[in-house]
């Protein structure tokens, strides 16, 4: 364990940058995906993942049909593809204009459309289907200090709106009815999810792929469910467990020489059987 | 629809409506669904909103708390009311998702959501809005531990939790049993009373209506011909009135209610 924490630090010089960029990523979307797990929309997160990985291959293949566009393979085109076809998922399945749809067939089918979409855009591509494979399957290492600035910044922001709104937040999240009746403008809340969920998405899943990002986005918040006794806990135990199965993860990871983004998920995924199970043995014990 | 007298004196000065529609006319969409509707609710009213489905009793409430603007007509709000700050909103059900982990006393905080109430106070105000529903103490104990009828004294409690000066309750024993449901009515019945709320009510539940209400807002479907449907009040111990569909439906409550006999 000391050995692979001592590597884990001699590793610092070369990928510290995206270690930080993937810890302030985990408590971002964590964060965020409480709001998504209160809705009942887990699946939303994937759509909106997968619309993303669309974008991205849409700016790559408009750079190679024109070539004055440029596609440089992390900043600009691609990015704001990245964000613009989130926050259009997010806007379709947590905005407004959702309301009286079912949200699993939204997510369904911005899922399917876009999964095909983005392997059709660049099924004569020379490197672009590897690109969005790689995408799919997480790119941690690949983070710079842009990254790492934009996600800073979003997670602060978002720290900061979410903890003076929160139950504003949850109750139109949970009993829309009655925020609506008790005066919460519920429509603004609705926009500003969809912007946040979708520009938090969009710009993590262009740093580290979709596996990352719907991960982080849902299962900390799930995992939560079962150890918080009040929604409100979830906000802060939610992003801790991110940010602790990350931080392990990147150790194992690094020691081991596995993929990180995929330890990380894999060890929330695990947090999530073992948190399921503290609620039956509290029970067994009362 | 004639209602029986209560023991209120009629020369009682009146007090200030909470809440006044005049002349209005309101819709979704691009349909108008009532129209010519004059309503003036007091505090201590306890206005039961009735109707066949689809006569636009949830128009009305929508219209009374704010969320639907009149295409026609006008509607006041009192000063006392403070926006939303002293408005109670009970919901047919709770729609929370019981995957998700709540206490009672974050339930009912949920309500105090813009009610400008700080943390201490809303304490006070939880544990007591608790107590008026009968379930004080039960602060620390998960929400969904309570059975179906608690809970929906707890959506009665988050609202009271508010202080409210006017109650306003979307079908709140749609999913109770009869017997639930009469001890929830009686409990609505006793703080309104006590509390000196002004309630507004929609329901398909006749026998209270009969039983219970100041006043009634009977939600007419369109007559042949028109359009938009209207809007008959009825007050307990004021004239009848005198059109059919109105008299039936009264006739209906009141044999339900056992306070008349059909002639």
């Amino acid at each position: 364990m000391i050995q692979a924490w001592r590597e884990f630090l001699d590793s610092w010089a070369l990928f510290g940058t995206a270690y930080l960029t993937g810890w302030f990523a985990a408590l971002l979307l964590a964060l965020l995906g409480v709001l998504v797990v209160a809705r009942r929309q887990v699946l939303i997160g994937l759509a909106i993942a997968q619309a993303s990985t669309f974008g991205i291959a849409l700016a790559i293949w408009l750079g190679e049909l024109l070539p004055s566009v440029s596609h440089h393979a992390h900043h600009g085109p691609p990015l704001l593809a990245s964000i613009g076809a989130a926050v259009v998922a997010a806007w379709a399945t947590l905005g407004p204009a959702s309301r009286g749809r079912v949200p699993d067939a939204v997510a369904a089918w911005i899922w399917l459309a876009c999964s095909a979409g983005a392997v059709l855009l660049l099924a004569h591509s020379p490197h672009g289907t590897e690109e969005v494979e790689t995408l799919m399957f997480s790119t941690l290492l690949g983070a710079d200090d842009h990254d790492l600035w934009m996600f800073g910044v979003a997670t602060v922001a978002a720290i900061t709106v979410i903890a003076r709104n929160r139950r504003a937040l949850l109750l139109t999240a949970t009993d829309r009815e009655t925020a609506r009746a008790l005066g919460q403008p519920v429509d603004w809340i609705d926009r500003g999810t969809a912007w946040a969920v979708g520009l938090a998405v969009g710009s993590t899943l262009h740093a580290t792929g979709t596996l990352y990002t719907f991960g982080c986005l849902v299962l900390p918040a799930l995992a939560a469910r079962y150890l918080c006794s009040r929604m409100v806990q979830m906000l802060w135990v939610a992003p801790m467990l991110a940010l602790a199965c990350s931080f392990a993860a990147f150790v194992i990871a690094n020691s081991a020489d596995l993929p990180p983004a995929q330890v990380a998920i894999a060890a929330q995924a695990l947090v999530l059987v073992v948190a399921r199970l503290v609620p039956l043995l509290r029970a067994d014990v009362h | 629809m004639q209602l029986p007298p209560q023991a209120t004196d009629p020369d009682e000065p009146a007090t200030p409506p909470l809440l006044e529609l005049t002349d209005v006319r309101v819709g979704r969409g691009r349909l108008p669904v009532l129209d010519g509707v004059e309503l003036s609710i007091r505090a201590g009213e306890h206005w039961f909103v009735v109707g066949p489905n689809g006569s636009g009793k949830s128009t009305l409430l929508m219209t009374a708390l704010g969320l639907l603007r009149p295409r026609h007509g006008r509607v006041l709000r009192s000063p006392a009311l403070q926006g939303s700050r002293h408005v109670g909103y009970v919901p047919q059900r709770v729609t929370l998702d019981a995957a998700l982990p709540t206490t009672v006393a974050e339930f009912l905080a949920l309500g105090l959501v813009g009610s400008g109430v700080r943390r201490m106070q809303r304490r006070v105000q939880i544990g007591a809005a608790l107590m008026l529903v009968g379930l004080a103490g039960r602060e620390a104990r998960p929400f969904w531990q309570h059975s179906e009828g608690e809970r929906q004294r707890l959506l009665l409690a988050r609202a009271l939790a508010r202080r409210p000066r006017l109650l306003v309750m979307d079908e709140p024993t749609a999913s109770l049993d009869p017997r639930t449901a009469e001890d929830f009515w009686s409990l609505v019945a006793r703080l309104a009373e006590d509390e000196e709320l002004a309630v507004v009510c929609a329901t398909h539940d006749l026998r209270a209506a009969a039983r219970l209400a100041t006043d009634i807002a009977l939600c007419t479907l369109p007559a042949p011909g028109e359009r938009t449907g209207g809007v008959v009040h009825a007050r307990r111990g004021g004239p009848a009135p005198h059109d059919d569909y109105t008299i039936a439906f009264g006739r209906a409550g009141a044999l339900l209610s056992g306070a008349e006999t059909a002639s």
